[in-house]
């Protein structure tokens, strides 16, 4: 990777560097030979020029004496000879062009002999003579002098404008070169920079390619593994997880599978029909039991009718569907016989809750139904083969302790009141049963009417106060204003009442205080009876519904009935029973029953 | 002459308590333990009240009773039902029935129903004829009910409106009217007035196995229907 980034990189490094040497000697050769040109040239034309200007002095000079200005003409001429010949010497030290050497000879000879001629003019002392000299001699050879020089410069010049149009024409040529190469340079630059590109992200993206169908499911993708370099392990790295992947796939796979073959088996063997239905209502799956359940009904694909109003129910989204009691069976003939069935709806949630079906199981209760019947008649044929007895019983001791048949003596007396308060409890005893077996038959339900809670509380302090006073308590009330009506049967109400003032009366203290309240409780309307009796133990608070059970220690009156009848009472009329209760500060026996929204017509 | 009176029940125990019980307040009493006795016993002697087992063998209270009625016996009967049966008020009501026991009972229950059934039923001694009953709610109500004793019930019905005219609360009339029109199959009337009966008198007990009959027999199986308990007068 590393390695390719570089090699990506290194040609736009060398490009680089090229074109850097290549700008700086360039501008080297640019400026420097302009530079030089310009000087050396320079040197000669201000040579040049000066030899021409002091020759003229000269000339001047020489023409000066003619007119009769000898000293001045001597003096002026003295001045300038040195200086040309200085710039002569300058000039012949610098020679730069071709041809130069051969003007600089040229002005040297020129001027010797001029100057051997001058000395000669200057020693003439004739004007006249010196007049014809210095035209027919002195100013032709001072203009071949000055020519020369002017020749010189001219050369010079001639050269400088060449130097100066062909260091115009390098740098034209210079800046062509130069923008070539950047462009090539640019050119380049780009086709290193893409196939870097593609070099790096072709493996990135066919990575991104088979990790998204690995993602789809398809775990038998291989990425090519390319190269050798970070990517290549990378793709390396991917297709091992995918390996392992499949593996797991696999294994789960076969996990599912066995998991899948137990619960078939499981459902197969299942003796009740199950059946899974989709969430438009279509049947997906069956067991055995159910396929033989529906053949016999005759119903090839699709419930009974009243199961399957219960599913679209669920699937609707209401809560499952799961009856207990036997008020709710279905009857069905198959094989000519009734078969009882209870049935459960459970809908089945994903995670966020959705429904995506319905499981439904029928449960057959047929036998159960039958125990159950069976029972219940056990326990009132039972209860009324005890009562014959019992009425005998009874009425010999009322007629004994009436004494119109004979009197008793005190100890007769007393063992006869024993037995008849005996024959009491056991006539409760026998009732409660039998209110019980009636109650779990379902058949003793009256009517419900709906009732003001408040009328509920008075009738019952009315019907209890006597109890209550009798053993020196006091029973009061505690009604919340503005509750719903209940919808109840009043004389079963009464009688839940009673047993729980009854109960609150044995542990009362006197003089102690037993409220009968009604207030809302979560929506419904809660009934309870308060005390501040001994309390129950909350190990036992459970378990206070149940028949036959008694608070271990506590003092034996009945059966341990009543709290169970007040239970199936309750739970009768759509109700919960319950008790909260801290031992040592006394209890609150409850039931809670929903309330009719107001304005409901009934 | 004491008043006769015959107890029908299989148990001997309970014949014989029940015979000390009428005894002591000075009644004859003769015992059958089976209906086909009981018939036997008619046959030869007449009894002012009849006091029935509404559980026996082969015959029971109200077969039996059926049968006295066919043989053109009017004696007026007391039937003892045990505890959680519910009797067919109606079928007793057509044959003239009308008073109910519950076992087990006690003695006291037991004296004060038959003489208040021999009370209802004392002719006048001179005439044989019973005299006008006072315009009473007490004398209404025993009228009617000697008459629905006697099987007269339309006699009986003019005399229950009476009573329940002078007192339109009272548990024990108002469920008499509600046996009377549920036997002439007026049954949602019937239902009014076992409701009311319920209403004022909660705790009895005949108002309350009326209505639970009544609601078996039309409502079986959806018992969480609320009901009107009548109207207030």
């Amino acid at each position: 990777m590393k390695r390719r980034i570089f090699l990506g990189l290194a040609p736009l490094f060398v490009l680089l560097i090229a074109m850097g040497a290549y700008a700086v000697s360039l501008f080297t050769k640019l400026g420097n030979s302009v530079d030089v040109i310009l000087r050396e040239n320079f040197r000669s034309v201000v040579a040049g020029q000066q030899m021409k200007e002091s020759a003229e002095r000269m000339d001047s000079a020489l023409f000066f004496s003619l007119v009769g200005e000898e000293e001045r003409a001597r003096k002026m001429y003295t001045e300038n000879l040195p200086v040309f010949r200085d710039n002569l010497d300058l000039e012949m030290h610098n020679i730069t062009l071709p041809g130069e050497q051969e003007l600089a000879d040229k002005v040297q000879h020129l001027h010797n002999r001029y100057a051997e001629r001058a000395e000669v003019f200057w020693k003439t002392a004739d004007i006249e003579t010196r007049r014809k000299m210095y035209f027919s001699e002195m100013l032709p050879a001072f203009t071949e002098v000055k020519d020369t020089a002017q020749d010189i410069i001219r050369i010079n010049q001639d050269n400088m404008v060449e130097a100066d149009r062909e260091a115009r024409a390098l740098s034209a040529k210079s800046t062509r070169y130069m923008i070539f190469a950047i462009i090539a340079g640019l050119a380049s630059a780009a086709y290193f920079a893409i196939r870097l590109q593609r070099s790096i992200l072709e493996p990135i993206h066919a990575l991104t390619a088979v990790s998204k169908e690995l993602g789809e499911g398809d775990l038998d993708q291989v990425v090519p593994v390319m190269s050798q370099d970070e990517l290549g392990q990378l793709a390396d790295a991917f297709n091992k997880m995918a390996t392992k992947l499949r593996a797991y796939r696999q294994v789960m796979g076969d996990q599912i599978l066995q998991a899948r073959q137990m619960t078939e088996i499981t459902f197969s063997a299942f003796p009740d029909p199950i059946m899974v239905l989709a969430a438009d209502g279509r049947v997906s799956f069956t067991n055995p039991a159910a396929n033989t359940f529906l053949f016999k009904l005759g119903l090839k694909d699709g419930l009974p009718a009243s199961v399957q109003s219960e599913v679209e129910r669920v699937i609707k989204g209401a809560p499952d569907y799961l009856p207990t009691s036997f008020d709710r069976v279905i009857v069905f003939r198959v094989d000519e016989q009734e078969m009882f069935v209870l049935p459960r709806v459970i809908g089945m949630r994903d995670e966020t809750g959705k429904i995506f079906g319905a499981a439904v199981v029928l449960q057959d209760v047929t036998r159960l139904r039958l125990l159950d019947e069976v029972k219940t008649n056990l326990v009132s044929t039972v209860s009324h083969e005890l009562k014959t007895p019992l009425t005998s019983v009874r009425m010999g001791l009322h007629l004994l302790l009436e004494e119109r048949i004979g009197s008793l003596n005190p100890k007769q007396t007393e063992l006869l009141l024993a037995a008849r308060e005996d024959s009491e409890r056991l006539l409760r005893m026998i009732n409660d049963l039998l209110d019980l077996a009636k109650l779990e038959s379902g058949r003793t339900a009256l009517p419900s009417v709906p009732t003001e809670p408040l009328a509920l509380i008075q009738s019952a302090q009315e019907d209890l106060r006597v109890l209550v006073e009798s053993r020196g308590s006091k029973l009061l009330t505690k009604v919340s204003p503005e509750l719903p009506r209940v919808s109840v049967d009043a004389r079963q109400i009464a009688h839940v009442f009673s047993n729980f003032v009854s109960n609150a009366v044995k542990h009362a203290k006197p003089g102690e205080e037993i409220v009968l309240r009604a207030k809302n409780q979560d929506g419904k309307v809660r009934f309870s009876v308060v005390d501040h009796g001994p309390g129950i133990l909350p190990q036992f608070q459970a378990q206070l519904f149940d028949r036959f059970f008694r608070v271990p220690g506590s003092e034996q009156s009945g059966a341990g009935l009543g709290l169970a009848i007040a239970k199936e009472i309750v739970l009768a009329q759509g109700g919960t029973i319950g008790v909260q209760s801290t031992p040592g500060q006394g209890s609150e026996f409850y039931f809670d029953l929903p309330g009719i929204p107001n304005g409901e017509v009934t | 002459m004491s008043k006769r009176i015959l107890v029908v029940d299989d148990e001997p125990n309970v014949r014989l308590s029940y015979r000390v019980t009428l005894e002591t307040e000075g009644l004859a009493v003769c015992e059958a333990d089976c209906a086909k006795k009981a018939l036997e016993q008619f046959a030869v002697h007449h009894f002012d009240l009849a006091i029935l087992d509404m559980r026996m063998p082969e015959m029971d209270g109200l077969d039996l009773l059926e049968e006295m009625r066919k043989r053109g016996l009017k004696t007026p009967t007391v039937i003892i039902t045990a505890y959680g049966d519910i009797p067919h008020a109606v079928r007793a009501m057509q044959l003239g029935a009308i008073d109910f026991l519950q076992k087990p009972l006690t003695p006291e229950a037991l004296r004060s129903l038959v003489s208040e059934i021999l009370a209802r039923h004392v002719a006048d001694a001179e005439t044989q004829t019973k005299p006008l009953p006072a315009d009473d709610f007490a004398s209404q109500l025993a009228e009617a009910k000697r008459l629905l004793n006697l099987q007269v019930f339309e006699g009986a019905w003019t005399h229950l409106a009476r009573a329940l005219e002078l007192n339109s609360k009272s548990p024990d009339a108002l469920n008499l009217a509600g046996v009377y029109f549920e036997m002439q199959e007026d049954y949602d009337r019937a239902k009014k007035l076992y409701g009311k009966a319920i209403k004022y008198g909660p705790y009895y007990e005949p108002a309350q196995q009326n209505m639970r009959r009544i609601f078996e027999l039309f409502h079986f199986g959806s018992s969480n229907e609320p009901m009107s308990l009548g109207e207030d007068a």
